[in-house]
């Protein structure tokens, strides 16, 4: 059994952000008119609600998980707003959120998990991957909250620990 | 189906084919009678009359049974007259028809092409203009086909717009109602068939049920049969109405639901002594009842396309998804789901109409007019024997022969004049877009005259005055009233402003293919510029209504002559459009105090000329807006008239720019033509008229259920419609309605009275519409229209007191020839398309350009070109980088060095900003926007913005505020 240690790099937050924000993807505006762009009270709750997360996430990347707290208790105090003065449409505000988490999760999860190597090659010898077990877990919940503060620890610790059994 | 089931249908309709060509010459047909029966009559010399009678007599044998020998009459008719043309060739099509019938026993089926002989017949006597005879066939063909329903709604569409264009009552409602039947029978799970069926029912019900005696339950029953059967409940409101009229004929009605009240006609004539309150009371209830049917009509429609507000370029007008369906009404505007986002994207769109009319508006105008001169040119230079072979075929554009000069010449003028048009439009978009954006929360904007855009904001209320007991209603109350609303419009535009405006900025701000940003911040930097020179704090209400004086009136400086050739007029609008703003910018104190205070001392209204502001009288302004469109008129005409504009098929001397640049000379020369000055007087008086047409704006229209009680001219006549205005309530139920009541005049009445009875439709058009060109008051000016056919009726309510401004009795009335020009303009008589969309005509080109085969020489250099022209037009990252390009000039003319001016040009917020800071970089935009912030807020967050990049801030004297522009070009 081996512990090992794969280090997230900025190109794939980066991904992993643009794979969350794909979710949210429009229609171009219609060519040769003035246009003004769509939005209603979800999209603005979504995209108000996303940057903050993102600002806490980015925050905990480069600056550490207890420096992206308050945007992380931000997060929550908006949540809150949400509930109390969009309540109609509270629900399907967090649905969309939660989706661009969990998306975001996913994306940073599996790139970094692309980066294992299926074989080592010790004294002349192949080993085979046999199965891993990811350390860390990120709970992505009901609490959105909750699931924003997890992926704020997994980037600002800035690595993700694995055991993986090998065999000749 | 056994023939015997309706041979006696198709003798019948045989019969009255027949009987129609004999009515048209009544003497002669008696004296053809006459000599048959003599049994002198001379077929091979006898008129088509004579052909009739004796197909008559064959009718009439079939009928009693008897064999017809209708074969060899039809021989003899085919030997007699070889060609078969007008009236002979119905009386050969119903002889094949007669043939058939008499070759067949009743017992037996339909022989399989009867039908097809039938139509071919309804062709023949539709081809000799027997209209109702060839309705009549249609409706038999449509009978026939009745155990193949996928077959009948051919018959059932012709039969339709037979009858129609025989204006018989009875044909009408039997057509309709056989197409009702038609619709209803292949209606499946789709919607757009639901649609048709639910459609085409509605009419029948209109049409069947305004029928009269044991016609009414015939047709009230064919249709109620359709409905037996499947899945129909989307019908069913609708049919409840047939029920009930069924119900009052003594028919046994199948299921339906529905109450017992009797439903009321569409229209009612009331006598002096009729009760005419219980008569209106009926309708309100009715229209009660019709709700369920406009909800399950609206449940039908297929999903909007229109997914975000905008405004056209070319004609002004304003399209919201929210407003496709609905009408404001009342106070609706503002008490609709989303409210806010709406009153908001009204603000904006609104910004961008009114910043049209004026200078940038002129020249679009011109460029269209000229291209719509082109273009008819183009048709009427064909003789009228080559225009009826292009209607014929279908044409909506002229072929383009790629070997002959003069088509090449006129094809590349016109895709000229649209290039120019874009070119204009790119550089123009992110002005446009940053001076909209920055409107958007300029509420507390003065009401000061036609320009300002709270005054057209307050035209989507109406002002309904509230009586309460105990309070005089004085002028005082009134007054009270009336500010009362306004204020409250004017507070939602605040509350909107400051609850969603950021979030408004981001959304715009994430869009990468426009340049919101890059629009916004040039339009700060200039307001930021001029609060430095004045040191005082504009507020940027204040600072908008200068903002959009100037694009609209000071932006002909910066429009190159209209005549250059489009690569050139592209660059230079662009380098004019950033040179424009950077003199704006740099506007002289003394400029700036005249601009902000519009009111002035009351000399004249405000005016632009020579590079300052002035004031003149408004006649005057007039004037020199009439002549500038002139100007711009002749300069549009000279497209492609100049040798210089061939100067691209090769270098001096080049034979094929010699032979293009003699073409140009020649439409030079043509252009001094007397005949081609009277065309450039009709475009400019066409752009005069479209101008005219864009200073109406229509927001929101709607179809309206409605009923008519018509009284005698000492009675009311009222007008009660139910109008849908708003889409989604403020409970998010569905959408909400109003009921209406309107009193009209006895002449108005009378002409929607005989309006209904011609057409039976069930439903007249609502719009809202603006007049901002002063035309019915000194301040933008709601109206209510209303539309049925060719009467139109439009009201104010505004200030409480209902105007009628169009009465409806008068179709030569101008207001109401304006209206109808701007909301239903009649397509071209022979279907040609004058004025295409641009990438119609693009298309167009190329396709006549591969269908033109090879060519050679300068026809093939020219081709290559127009081909090069049209794939420009047509392809779809042209536009945007064109914008980004003019977004890029028109910062770095205002001072911003060229990486920013790019960075801020082509990328999003999202990425300038990071997401933990974007928040703040928008309250920070939105707090310097009102006026100069000096507060320890703003201390932190610019400096914070500026160290990640974002330094967009400037702390000056008066506070932070967007970085000014400084009217310098960096590098």
């Amino acid at each position: 059994v081996t512990l090992l240690l794969l280090a997230t790099r900025r190109g794939l937050h980066d991904a992993a952000l643009a794979a969350a924000n794909a979710l949210a993807a429009e229609p171009p505006l219609p060519a040769g008119r003035m246009n003004a762009p769509r939005l209603d009270d979800v999209k603005a709750w979504v995209t108000r609600l996303w940057d903050t997360a993102v600002g806490a996430i980015e925050t905990a990347w480069e600056e550490g998980a207890a420096a992206a707290k308050s945007l992380v208790e931000r997060f929550g105090e908006e949540l809150r707003e949400l509930r109390t003065s969009f309540a109609e449409g509270a629900a399907a505000v967090s649905e969309m959120v939660a989706e661009r988490l969990a998306e975001y999760a996913r994306n940073l999860t599996r790139n970094l998990l692309r980066q294992f190597e299926g074989e080592l090659t010790l004294a002349d010898r192949r080993f085979e991957v046999r199965g891993i077990t990811v350390q860390q877990r990120i709970k992505m919940t009901g609490s959105l909250k909750a699931s924003l503060n997890d992926l704020c620890s997994l980037v600002s610790e800035g690595e993700i620990n694995i055991s993986a059994s090998y065999a000749v | 189906m056994v023939l015997g089931a309706i041979r006696d249908d198709v003798l019948l309709r045989v019969m009255q084919a027949l009987r129609a060509i004999g009515d048209r010459d009544p003497p002669a047909r008696a004296s053809v009678e006459e000599q048959f029966r003599a049994g002198k009559i001379n077929l091979a010399t006898s008129p088509p009359v004579g052909w009739a009678v004796i197909g008559e007599a064959l009718v009439g044998e079939l009928a009693r049974g008897s064999p017809a020998p209708a074969a060899r009459w039809l021989s003899l008719l085919r030997a007699a007259h070889p060609d078969l043309a007008g009236d002979y060739a119905l009386i050969a099509a119903v002889l094949e028809v007669l043939v058939l019938v008499a070759g067949t026993d009743t017992d037996s089926a339909v022989p399989d092409d009867l039908a097809e002989r039938v139509a071919d017949a309804a062709r023949a006597a539709e081809g000799c203009g027997l209209v109702e005879a060839a309705c009549r066939m249609q409706l038999c063909q449509f009978n026939l086909r009745a155990e193949t329903p996928h077959t009948r709604l051919e018959p059932a569409k012709q039969m339709l717009r037979l009858a129609e264009a025989s204006g018989r009552a009875e044909l009408i409602a039997e057509a309709t109602a056989a197409m009702a039947v038609a619709q209803i029978q292949i209606a499946d799970e789709t919607q757009a068939s639901r649609l048709a069926a639910f459609e085409a029912l509605e009419l029948a019900v209109e049409r069947v049920t305004a029928a009269e005696g044991p016609a009414r339950t015939k047709l009230a029953q064919s249709v109620v049969r359709a409905l037996a059967g499947g899945d129909k409940r989307y019908l069913m409101n609708l049919a409840a109405h047939l029920a009930r009229f069924l119900r009052e004929d003594g028919e046994a009605v199948p299921r339906t639901g529905g109450g017992a009240q009797p439903w009321p006609a569409r229209l009612v004539r009331m006598g002096a002594t009729d009760e005419g309150s219980a008569i209106i009371q009926g309708h309100i209830w009715a229209l009660r009842h019709d709700m369920d049917i406009d909800r399950d009509h609206l449940s039908l429609l297929p999903s909007k396309t229109v997914l975000n507000a905008s405004a056209d370029w070319l004609d002004w007008t304003l399209s919201h998804p929210a407003y496709l369906r609905a009408v404001p009404l009342g106070t609706s505007f503002l008490d609709e789901r989303h409210a806010r986002g709406h009153l908001l994207d009204v603000v904006h769109e609104v910004t961008h109409v009114r910043s049209l009319l004026g200078h940038l508006g002129m020249a679009l105008t011109a460029l269209r007019a000229t291209l719509h001169d082109r273009r008819f040119q183009d048709w009427t230079r064909r003789s009228l024997e080559e225009l009826q072979a292009l209607h014929r075929a279908g044409a909506k554009a002229p072929p383009i022969d790629p070997t002959k000069g003069a088509d090449l010449l006129c094809t590349e003028v016109s895709l000229e004049l649209v290039l120019k048009a874009h070119a204009l439009q790119d550089a123009w978009l992110a002005w446009m877009e940053g001076l909209a954006l920055f409107g958007e929360a300029a509420f507390d904007s003065e009401v000061q005259d036609v320009y300002s855009v709270p005054a057209i904001l307050r035209c989507l209320v109406d002002f309904q005055l509230e009586r309460k007991e105990g309070r005089a209603l004085d002028e005082a109350e009134l007054q009270r009233q009336f500010t009362a609303l306004f204020d409250d419009v004017d507070r939602r535009w605040q509350d909107a402003a400051e609850s969603i405006g950021p979030d408004r900025l981001r959304n715009a701000f994430s869009v990468t293919e426009t340049p919101y940003l890059a629009g916004y911040l040039a339009v700060r930097g200039v307001v930021a510029a001029w609060r430095a020179r004045l040191g005082r704090p504009i507020t940027g209400s204040a600072a908008f209504q200068v903002l959009l004086f100037l694009t609209r009136l000071a932006t002909g400086e910066a429009i190159p002559n209209l005549a250059l050739r489009s690569d050139r007029f592209a660059a230079e609008a662009e380098a004019g459009m950033a040179a424009w703003a950077a003199r704006m910018a740099a506007l002289p104190s003394e400029a700036l105090e005249v601009l902000l205070s519009p009111g002035g001392d009351g000399s004249g209204a405000l005016f632009w000329r020579d590079g300052a502001p002035l004031r003149i009288p408004i006649k005057e302004q007039s004037a020199l807006a009439e002549q500038l469109q002139r100007e711009m008129v002749a300069q549009a005409f000279r497209t492609l008239t100049d040798a210089d504009d061939m100067a691209h098929f090769g270098p001096d001397g080049h034979p094929h720019r010699v032979h293009a640049a003699q073409w140009a000379g020649m439409l030079g020369e043509a252009q001094r033509s007397e005949d081609r000055q009277k065309h450039e007087n009709e475009a400019h008086e066409r752009a005069l008229e479209w101008l005219q047409l864009g200073s109406f704006l229509p927001v929101g229209q709607a179809d309206a259920r409605y009923y008519l009680a018509f009284g005698p001219p000492e009675v009311d006549s009222r007008l009660s419609v139910a109008v849908r205005n708003a889409e989604e309530n403020r409970e998010g139920t569905g959408p909400s309605v109003d009921i209406l009541s309107l009193p009209l005049p006895h002449a108005t009445a009378a002409a929607l009275a005989e309006e209904i009875e011609a057409r039976r439709v069930p439903r007249l058009q609502v719009v809202r519409l603006i007049d901002l060109s002063t035309r019915t008051a000194r301040v933008p000016w709601p109206l209510q229209v209303y539309r049925y056919g060719k009467w139109i009726y439009a009201i104010s309510l505004t200030g409480g007191i209902r105007r009628t401004l169009v009465d409806g009795s008068d179709p030569e009335d101008p207001l109401a020839q304006i209206i109808r020009s701007r909301l239903w303009p009649e397509p071209d008589p022979f279907g040609f398309d004058v004025l295409p969309q641009a990438d119609v005509m693009a298309r167009h080109v190329i396709d006549e350009l591969d269908a033109g085969g090879e060519t050679e020489g300068l026809a093939e250099a020219w081709g290559m070109q127009l081909r090069g022209q049209a794939e420009r037009i047509l392809a779809p990252s042209r536009r945007p980088e064109a914008q980004r390009s003019a977004a890029c000039s028109l910062l770095m003319a205002l001072g911003h060095p060229a990486e920013r001016a790019s960075t801020l040009s082509d990328q999003a917020f999202g990425t300038l900003v990071g997401a933990a800071d974007r928040r703040d970089a928008l309250q920070s935009l939105l707090r310097t926007g009102t006026a100069p912030c000096d507060d320890d807020w703003l201390d932190q967050r610019a400096a914070k913005l500026a160290a990640k990049g974002f330094d967009v801030f400037e702390r000056r004297t008066l506070g932070w505020d967007v970085r000014p522009a400084t009217g310098e070009a960096r590098p």
